[in-house]
């Protein structure tokens, strides 16, 4: 039961997926939007040569904010889940008179 | 380019289907890296366009040349790294589940052990 | 009255014993004392260009993190500890993120036409030389630390945790 279903699943994934990447050669990526904008005012407004570092550090900073976060946030979950205990020494004695 | 598309969109098919159908930890977890390539690889190829050069203003750029699309490139970084640090964090999850279980076993380490 | 619970505590039973290789190959030692030094410098050198060239600061920052697991192939989990340590590599991470956070509300303190966080106000040079521009140079640094500092520290956490558990 388990194993018909994850065939129908992954065919239908399949066929849709080669339906898709053919009709989608003409969607591209428009000559208008926002990359015209971006490309023309970086070498006058930062100073920079490489247009993708101007994009990542000052048009969409907070973006980089925002995955600092998620690198800091990673390395201090792994470190506290990787804990070691320390052993007690207060529970032998407890409940004795 | 219409190469790239399918490709991306294989690597995506394989890795949820390794998600779906493998028993050991690690195997799922290397499933989940490989969605994460999958997707990285669609989000660069979306902007390609047709006779452009890499985004970079040298000295000795022809006349009438002009650039790909740069955006979609900078999104992609902060997925990769986001990606790398989830795999992290499953990876050291597996070693605790080995340390309390005594097996990496998706069937056997279903109940709640206090 | 019996629980019938059966305990899942792994037991550290095989029948053969793992010995503690101590003995370092002098292949792997004499290899990975060349390919150290070119390592850091050319992860130095992805840090600094970021502006000119392909690269930045995460590009670079985990090539330099890629020596530290270098050295734990080459000389073990005893040389590592000796050089490392891994509370001052936690709070090298924060004074990363401390100052790619200051360098971004320079913005509101100099405000150079509006106050905003993240506006370029140190002077941008002539674009293509390597002090060009403003805020970008000196924020490659630091996130560049950020990560090599984080990665660094990572690595160190996940192999500490394996050792203890052979003994």
């Amino acid at each position: 039961m388990k194993k018909a279903v994850v065939w129908f699943t992954i065919t239908t994934l399949t066929v849709f997926a080669v339906y898709v990447s053919t009709k989608m050669i003409s969607f591209g990526s428009s000559y208008n939007g926002i990359a015209n904008v971006i490309v023309n005012d970086t070498v006058g407004k930062t100073g920079a040569i490489n247009a993708v570092t101007a994009i990542v550090f000052d048009f969409r900073g907070y973006d980089t904010l925002g995955e600092s976060f998620v690198l800091f946030t990673a390395i201090t979950a792994a470190a506290a889940v990787l804990r070691k205990p320390v052993h007690s020494i207060i529970s032998k004695g407890k409940g004795g008179k | 380019m219409l190469l790239n598309y399918i490709g991306a969109f294989l690597l995506i098919v394989f890795g949820l289907y390794i998600i779906l159908v493998k028993k050991n930890l690690i195997k799922i977890v290397v499933g989940m890296s490989l969605l994460d390539t999958g997707i990285n690889l669609l989000l660069v190829s979306v902007g390609f366009r047709p006779g452009g050069t890499a985004p970079l203003f040298m000295n000795d750029l022809k006349p009438g040349s002009f650039f790909v699309d740069p955006v979609p490139q900078a999104l992609t970084l902060t997925s990769i790294v986001i990606g790398a640090c989830v795999t992290a964090l499953a990876l050291s999850l597996v070693i605790k589940v080995k340390e309390h279980y005594g097996t990496i076993d998706a069937d056997k380490v279903r109940r709640l052990n206090g | 009255m019996k629980s019938n619970k059966k305990s899942y505590k792994s037991s550290p039973s095989t029948n053969k014993k793992s010995k503690n290789i101590k003995v370092n190959d002098v292949i792997i030692t004499s290899c990975a004392n060349v390919v150290l030094p070119i390592a850091i410098i050319l992860g130095a050198y992805v840090i600094m260009h970021g502006h000119l060239s392909p690269g930045g600061g995460f590009q670079g920052g985990v090539l330099i993190a890629g020596a530290v697991a270098i050295l734990y192939v080459a000389y073990g989990s005893d040389g590592v500890r000796k050089l490392f340590n891994i509370t001052r590599l936690k709070a090298s991470e924060s004074m990363g993120a401390l100052g790619f956070i200051f360098i971004a509300s320079l913005g509101l303190i100099y405000g150079v036409g509006g106050y905003r966080f993240f506006a370029n106000t140190i002077s941008k040079g002539t674009p293509g030389t390597l002090f060009s521009s403003g805020t970008i140079f000196w924020m490659n640094f630091a996130v560049g630390y950020k990560v090599l500092t984080g990665i660094g520290a990572l690595i160190l956490i996940m192999v500490s945790s394996l050792n203890s558990n052979k003994e």
